[in-house]
Order: structure tokens, then C-alpha cells, then sequence
């Protein structure tokens, strides 16, 4: 009985305070837009933002985060169009050298790209995308502005095959720029150039610019060669071991020019011939 | 001593909203940290303290949002006071009390909300509901499900 009598006030005391809880509610909903209101409002938001500040390194650690992720994909980005540019401007630099070149040589001189080395290492030989449809023929001089390539070996239609100077069956009459001692290029190992049959006593310096003496009739004359690079000279040998650097990269070869024929010389769309 | 923690508890929750909440969001669904609290308050402790929790905890956040003050303020008396009656004098027993009750709240409290919202904006109450009202329930309730799921929580 008297379990029962205390859960019935319980029970109203619940139902009470829940419509004076509703009741109030009421109240702010129909008459909460005064302005004692907004000024407890705002004090109130101004509480709330104080104590709230410790919390708000989390969300500071992610605004942190995702800037960092994101700034990190720019620099790739940046980096990598970077790089691009970067080739880009060497090409332009190659490139315009390469039309400097070709309207002051005295030669007719078509352009090619290397395609491929397909010797053993890197500068043995070389690949061009042009062939026998464009005029190329063997035994064709090739060059860089630099200097002397090589000559072409193979011709197909649309690809020839060069050979470097680097190679052991390679040889060119050379003459001495300033002093016109001539010798002949030959390729020894790695980057290892002599010019073989230089007299003792005759006057080669290291700077010297080696060019092409034009026999052979391969290669005509004055095309830059090599570089006298070191000097070993015994006083009983007969020959002075006069040692080169080739003045084109053989290395990073990436545009070269096929020196073409005169037209006489020209055999029309002669492919898959070899040098002899 | 135990109304002053339990008012510490629901402050601390409420700055926690306040700071996380965007972060929390996915979506357009933001879930309320002070509604498990409240349906804690009525199931633990009765539908008293679960009105009083729901309706101090609701005027609390209306004063920090810019929509009409009282609106989760009823919808907090509403829940707070239902759980509580429901859970002790309900016909009924549930086998996940907390759960259902936590879902049931969430989806009862974002109708009101969004009613007056829909009231305020002129848009349709129904598309708003399903697209931000019942997912932030959902959201409320996966996250609610967490505290209960905890050693923390304590059936009556």
C-alpha cells in the first residue's frame, strides 16, 4: 500500500517536471528573439570557445595534415613538370646548335635522331631513324656539331646503322689544326683515342684541335674531330704517343647529321647494303 | 557531487562537438555527442533525470547554433523523458534496450529538428529528414553505440 502510494508521486513527480521542462521549451521557442537572448547567447559562445580551445589542436592536426599531404603532391607535380621543362630547354638548346650549325657548314646535312644502340655499350653504334628514302647512303659521315660520329655501315629504307669512332676497326686520317701534323685515329679502349704516326719532335701540344684530312674520301676535310688530351713522348721512339678525347659526346648522342652525297654520288634507294 | 559530474561530462561533450564537429561530418550527416549522453541519463536514471539532462543539454546547443533557440531543447526533453519512462514502465523488454532506444531518440530528435529547420528554409521537411536528419540518427547512433558498448556504461 504504501509502495504503491510512493510510486503514484513518483510518477507524478516525473510527469511534472517533464511539463515544465516542455513548458519551458515552449517558451523559448515562441518568445526566444529578445535581446536578453542574444546577450546570452553570445556570452555563452564566448564561454564555449574559451574552454573549447584545448580541443582544438585536433582538428588543427588535421587541417595540418591534409595541407602537408596536399603540398606534397604539388612539389611531385612541380618537380615533375619541372624536370620536363628542364629537358625541354636542353632539347631547344641542342636543337638550335644543331640549325646554327647546319647553316654555316659547308656540307649538305640532313638531321636524324638516334633510335637505338644496339652494339654491346653505349657509343660502339648507333641506330638513326632516317634511311635510303631520305638519301642516306654507306660510308656517310656522320656528325654533331661538335664533331665526327662516325660513318653510316647499313643503310635500310627507313633506318641506317652507324659506326663510331669508337671501334677497333675504325680508323681517320687526322691532321693537327694549328700545325697540320697528320696521324691516323684510332680507338684503343674505354675513352682512349691515339693518333697514330706522329713523328717525334714534331709540334702537338695538348689543346689541339684534330680534324679530318679528307683522304680516304670517306670523310671530307675539316670536320672536327678530337682533342689532344695528354702527351706521352720517349725521345728514342720513333712516334709520339699522342692520346685523343673526341670532341662529340658518343656517350648521350641524341641528335647527330648525316652528311649527304653530292647528287652524282647518290645511288637511289640502295637498301640493305652493307660497307665494304 | 553527482549532478556537478554529470554536468561536467555534458560540458565537456558539448566542446567536443563544438571542436570535432567538423571533422566529424561526412557527408551532410554531423552526429550529436549529447544525445547518447541524455538517453544514457534516462536509462540509467530515470525519466527525471533523463528530462533534465535533455533539456539543459538541448538549450545548451541551441544557444551555441543560430537556429530557433528551444528547438533541441524540446527535442531533448522529449527523448530524455521517453527513454526513461519507456525503459521502466514500457510493456515491453527489449534484448539491445540501449540500441534501439539510442536509434529511436536520434531519428525522433532530428524530425523535430528538421521540422522547424524545414519551417525556417522553406524546403521540403521530407527530402531534408532523409538526406541530413536520418543519416545524422544513424551516424549518432553508431557513435552512441561505442560508449555503450564500453566498460563505462553501467545497466540499471
Amino acid at each position: 500500500m504504501m509502495r504503491a502510494h510512493t510510486r503514484r508521486l513518483a510518477s507524478g513527480a516525473e510527469w511534472i517536471v517533464f511539463a515544465i521542462a516542455i513548458g519551458v521549451s515552449l517558451i523559448f521557442l515562441l518568445f526566444g528573439r529578445g535581446m536578453a537572448l542574444k546577450m546570452a547567447r553570445q556570452e555563452w559562445r564566448d564561454l564555449a570557445g574559451f574552454c573549447a580551445r584545448p580541443f582544438r589542436f585536433v582538428p588543427q592536426v588535421f587541417t595540418l595534415w591534409r595541407d602537408n599531404r596536399m603540398l606534397r603532391e604539388q612539389a611531385m607535380e612541380l618537380a615533375a613538370e619541372n624536370s620536363l621543362l628542364r629537358e625541354v630547354a636542353l632539347e631547344n638548346e641542342r636543337l638550335r646548335g644543331m640549325l646554327d650549325f647546319r647553316q654555316v657548314a659547308p656540307w649538305a646535312l640532313t638531321p636524324a635522331e638516334v633510335i637505338g644502340h644496339p652494339g654491346p655499350g653505349i657509343g660502339g653504334s648507333v641506330v638513326l631513324n632516317i634511311g635510303a628514302r631520305k638519301g642516306v647512303v654507306v660510308n656517310a659521315a656522320v656528325m654533331t656539331p661538335r664533331g665526327l660520329v662516325g660513318k653510316v655501315v647499313e643503310v635500310g629504307p627507313y633506318t641506317c646503322l652507324v659506326q663510331t669512332i669508337q671501334g677497333k676497326t675504325f680508323g681517320v686520317s687526322l691532321i693537327i689544326e694549328r700545325t697540320r701534323v697528320q696521324g691516323i685515329l684510332k680507338w684503343l679502349e674505354g675513352d682512349l683515342w691515339i693518333l697514330d704516326g706522329v713523328p717525334t719532335g714534331t709540334d702537338v701540344r695538348i689543346g689541339d684541335v684534330a680534324m679530318t684530312t679528307g683522304q680516304g674520301g670517306v670523310f671530307p676535310a675539316g670536320i672536327r674531330t678530337a682533342l689532344v688530351s695528354e702527351l706521352l713522348e720517349e725521345s728514342a721512339e720513333q712516334f709520339k704517343d699522342v692520346r685523343l678525347r673526341p670532341l662529340a659526346d658518343l656517350q648521350a648522342l641524341e641528335e647527330v647529321f648525316v652528311l649527304m652525297p653530292e647528287p652524282e654520288e647518290r645511288e637511289p634507294h640502295r637498301t640493305g647494303s652493307r660497307a665494304r | 557531487m553527482i549532478w556537478l559530474s554529470r554536468i561536467i561530462g555534458a560540458f565537456l561533450l558539448l566542446l567536443i562537438q563544438c571542436s570535432l564537429g567538423g571533422i566529424l561530418t561526412i557527408g551532410g550527416a554531423r552526429p550529436d555527442l549529447l544525445l547518447p549522453f541524455i538517453i544514457y541519463q534516462g536509462l540509467r536514471y530515470g525519466p527525471i533525470a533523463g528530462t533534465i539532462s535533455g533539456t539543459l543539454c538541448g538549450l545548451a546547443f541551441d544557444l551555441l547554433e543560430t537556429g530557433p533557440t528551444g528547438v533541441r531543447m524540446l527535442a531533448g526533453t522529449l527523448v530524455g523523458f521517453g527513454v526513461g519512462k519507456l525503459w521502466r514502465e514500457g510493456p515491453f523488454r527489449l534484448h539491445w534496450p540501449w540500441g534501439t532506444m539510442l536509434l529511436g531518440g536520434a531519428l525522433l530528435q532530428q524530425a523535430i529538428i528538421f521540422y522547424f529547420r524545414s519551417r525556417e528554409v522553406t524546403l521540403p521537411f521530407g527530402e531534408l529528414y532523409l538526406r541530413y536528419g536520418a543519416t545524422s540518427a544513424v551516424y549518432t547512433t553508431a557513435l552512441g553505440i561505442i560508449w555503450f558498448l564500453s566498460p563505462l556504461y553501467r545497466p540499471r
